[in-house]
């Protein structure tokens, strides 16, 4: 009787554990996945409130209408085309068709569902529901001026940032659409992922910009690295099959490796990639958030990749000059810059300023949380004395802005698709490194040609922008 | 009330846990009276649902004064707070429930006074253990199948589910003989029953009852025998046989794809894994508020194996997390009994009911919102379902029986040790 009274112990103790976890799963995954959950296309609910609820505004963060509803509950957008397409992938759109957009991920406020108790019991007697008013932390009009600077004839995307309060100030994606004709939808949609935001979602592969991790690796990971001296030839033999060149061929000579950034040397990173090997390069990418699972309160974001296995060397130094299976998100990028310019922290992207219910209540949502540490305060200084020479004296000259302090790496993405060799994509990743414009951005042209040239040269014009007209 | 060593309810205690649940009660089924036009039979389950809790506290509490007040209380009110779900997801269903309801209590009371009352168990071993064969070899001929499984019988104006009660068979006929018998020659009928039983339902391709049953026989045979060794290659078996039966049923595979990313399939397969997060989530910590939600209208079969979405989205995740821990009270005091028992008989028949409850109410929660793969099985108490009401309340009239056999032979103890504590100078 002793035995059973054991076992029946171990058994209510094996009980106990399956419950515990079950429990704790549920709290877990309600915690984390329940916006995500009920904010999809698939939620009947949003579909049958719209019925009896009247959508909130969205507002731009200095109060400008960028969708309102009609006494009926109809959807009115800006009567400025311009505008209205240029945040046309922030907002989304009325059915849910870009189930990334604030239109579906905060449908929970828009349509009311999390307002109190008290508000809702209140709402019972009124014949239509009037949903809470959400102010994004976008500026219009500098989105505006990115879609009016943006090549016409590329898509790409580009995002702008505030690295010290994590505020989302652009989120611009190009090919564009008009939320106003949602008839148009099905024609766009066939037609190269249209309502796609690029910002957010696209995945590209990094190119030279990826520099700033394997460049972060190589300060973490070799003492002394900083007086090292590389020689480049334009060329390098890795092994029998593979080789390694730089864009202009001609080769740098015998440089530092402040120079090797600043030029952009594939020779010099491409040697520290395989010195440092691949666990060592995951390990620093996986700090910066690759290969993550990002799970931010206010928008959606995909994770940049980093590949699981890297099967040779030669594609080993080729993933540390950013080439390879690496795929980079335009915001992740940015977030990346902005965080050697916060000291190393990177703080989560936050979209929702504030949400005002319809009897007056005005949240603040703003709430400033450092999301990775992805550098120590003193390799953060290093990377930014080698982006802010990148910027003055190298590639990325064409993204200065006068009189302000900008730092930055460009990157030109080689992309082999199987129609054959298309032009590179242009990236330009940066921030202005000043208390009072604590700004970063990420560019990236698709098929643009060359980061410097094109990324750079944009990202500069919308810096400047941004400096100058966002509070 | 003289004993108070386990814990034993006082009487100010059951009075506010009773009034509070009739509270709920009565005023879940007021307000769905109100809610859409009157509706006068909701009145009537107003009245009658926390009634026949009341009664049988008051009444069973004071004909079985050792009957464990806890687990009647909170298993009660799981049943109500399944008809008041019921009730506002399909009320047709919720009356035929109630009448399921009904007639289990019987059955509990009938079971109660047969474990704690008759001592001619033996007799009835074969008799039971033939006629639950016989059911499931008859299912496999006549039954009929729905969502993959053939395990219903139909019976026109009732469908039988036989897997249900040869869960009940099983716990029981393990506990006798397990509880007497040693030698393999001696274990061998109940041994061969066991492996009847599951290989029937493996026929029958209902998983989640499989997989209750065959624990249950390795956890009870484990309390029993301390075979650590066995059990441990029993289970192992079990893993080798799932990836089996994984192979072999193309539906285990789309069951277990489907757990592993609903999402890739929102509008076909994982449709209702989808719609059961979604429900969750829209009802947030505090819920839509009692007939505001529409679970009832987007999952399907919301009203058995998904009850507890729809509990979720119109009471909240708080009242969700509070159902979950009723159902371990349950368990705990349970296994309680188990630990309490004077004869092996009886705490292997507490130990198994208990695994039997548990297993099913992990399986069918832990599938609702993701954590484990989607088994057919019902939630106990709560969930649609006339078999599975009453399998369920027949287990809980074995944890009774051996409640009131534990109490009177702790009370006959302490009587004696009083009686010689006397004597001594």
């Amino acid at each position: 009787m002793r035995e059973i009274k054991k076992n029946a112990r171990a058994v209510l103790c094996a009980v106990l554990v399956m419950f515990i976890a079950l429990g704790g799963y549920f709290f877990y995954a309600v915690y984390n996945y329940g916006s995500r959950w009920f904010t999809t296309p698939y939620n009947t609910r949003l579909r049958a409130a719209k019925k009896t609820v009247i959508a909130g505004d969205i507002l731009d963060r200095n109060g400008a209408v960028l969708v309102t509803s009609d006494a009926d509950g109809e959807r009115v957008y800006p009567t400025d085309r311009d505008t209205r397409k240029a945040v046309s992938h922030v907002i989304g759109d009325a059915n849910a068709q870009v189930p990334t957009g604030a239109e579906t991920f905060l449908a929970a406020d828009l349509l009311g569902f999390n307002a109190n108790i008290f508000d809702r019991a209140a709402q019972i007697f009124q014949q239509k529901r009037k949903g809470s008013d959400v102010t994004l932390t976008i500026d219009a009009a500098l989105q505006t001026y990115i879609a009016e600077v943006f090549p016409d004839e590329n898509d790409g995307a580009v995002a702008v940032i505030n690295y010290e309060t994590g505020e989302v100030l652009a989120l611009y994606s190009s090919p564009e659409y008009d939320a106003k004709h949602p008839e148009n939808f099905e024609d766009l949609e066939q037609d190269n992922g249209v309502l796609l935001n690029r910002a957010t979602q696209g995945r590209y592969a990094p190119g030279s910009i990826f520099k700033i991790v394997t460049l972060a690796c190589a300060l973490e990971n070799i003492p002394g690295v900083t007086e090292r001296t590389f020689t480049c030839e334009g060329t390098y033999q890795i092994d029998e099959e593979n080789r390694l060149t730089d864009t202009d061929g001609e080769g740098h000579g015998t440089i530092t490796l402040k120079e090797a950034f600043t030029k952009s040397c594939n020779i010099a990173f491409g040697q520290l990639a395989m010195e440092l090997g691949e666990d060592k390069l995951r390990a620093t990418a996986e700090k910066m958030g690759f290969n993550g699972n990002f799970l931010f309160d206010d928008l959606i974001v995909y994770e940049s990749l980093f590949p699981r296995e890297i099967p040779d060397a030669g594609e080993l130094a080729w993933t540390g000059v950013g080439q390879g299976r690496l795929t980079a998100v335009p915001l992740h990028m940015a977030m990346i810059a902005g965080a050697v310019g916060n000291g190393g922290w990177m703080v989560e992207p936050q979209l929702v300023m504030t949400v005002s219910d319809s009897a007056g209540g005005v949240k603040n949502s703003l709430n400033t949380k450092n999301y990775l540490q992805c550098f120590s305060p003193q390799n953060a200084a290093i990377l930014e004395e080698y982006m802010l020479a990148t910027v003055a004296e190298g590639t990325g000259a064409r993204a200065a802005v006068e009189g302000h302090s900008i730092a930055g790496k460009t990157g030109t993405a080689q992309v082999n698709s199987s129609g054959g060799r298309y032009s590179p994509h242009a990236w330009y990743v940066g921030y202005c490194a000043e208390e009072e414009h604590p700004y970063a951005i990420a560019v990236v042209v698709e098929n643009g040609g060359s980061g410097g040239s094109v990324a750079g040269r944009l990202a500069g014009k919308i810096m400047k922008k941004a400096i100058d007209i966002v509070e | 009330m003289t004993q108070n060593k386990q814990g034993a309810l006082k009487k100010p205690d059951i009075d506010w846990i009773l009034l509070a649940m009739t509270l709920f009660e009565a005023t879940a089924f007021i307000l769905l009276a109100l809610y859409d036009g009157f509706d006068p039979v909701s009145l009537i389950l107003a009245v009658s649902v926390p009634l026949i809790l009341v009664a049988q506290v008051l009444l069973l509490g004071r004909a079985f004064p050792h009957m464990d007040k806890y687990i009647l209380i909170v298993a009660n009110f799981l049943c109500g707070v399944g008809l008041i779900m019921l009730y506002r997801l399909a009320p047709d269903k919720a009356l035929k429930q109630l009448l399921f309801y009904g007639v289990g209590v019987m059955a509990m009371v009938c079971m109660t006074f047969l474990v704690a009352r008759f001592r001619h168990w033996r007799v009835l071993r074969l008799p039971v253990m033939g006629v639950s064969v016989l059911l499931l070899a008859l299912t496999l001929v006549i039954g009929k199948e729905t969502y993959g499984a053939k395990n219903w019988i139909d019976l026109k104006f009732f469908s039988l589910q036989p897997s249900e009660f040869v869960k009940v068979a099983l716990i029981l006929c393990l506990a006798m003989d397990l509880s007497e018998k040693r030698t393999i020659g001696q274990l061998l009928p109940v041994g061969l029953f066991a492996v009847a039983c599951v290989g029937l339902i493996v026929l029958q391709k209902d998983l989640g009852a499989v997989l209750i049953c065959f624990i249950v026989c390795i956890v009870v045979y484990f309390t029993a025998t301390s075979n650590w060794l066995l059990c441990l290659s029993g289970l192992l078996a079990a893993a080798g046989g799932s990836v089996v039966m994984y192979k072999l049923f193309p539906h285990v595979q789309t069951r277990v794809a489907i757990w592993q990313d609903p999402w890739a399939t929102p509008q076909d397969g994982g449709y209702q894994i989808v719609q059961s997060l979604i429900a969750i989530a829209s009802g947030g910590m505090s819920g839509l508020g009692l007939g505001l939600g529409s679970a009832s209208k987007s999952v399907p079969v919301v009203e058995s194996d998904f009850i507890f979405s729809a509990v979720c989205e119109e009471f909240g995740i708080i009242v969700g997390l509070t159902v979950i821990a009723l159902y371990v009270l349950l368990f705990i005091r349970g296994m309680l009994l188990a630990m309490r028992a004077r004869s092996s008989f009886h705490a292997l028949l507490a130990v198994g009911t208990v695994t039997s409850l548990a297993l099913q109410t992990f399986m069918i929660l832990g599938g609702v919102i993701k954590m484990v793969p989607l088994t057919g099985v019902t939630l106990p108490f709560i969930s649609y379902g006339g078999s599975s009401m009453l399998s369920c309340m027949l287990m809980l009239g074995m944890l009774q029986g051996v409640s009131i056999v534990v109490g009177e032979q702790d009370e006959s103890q302490w009587r004696m040790a009083r009686r010689r504590e006397a004597w001594q100078p």
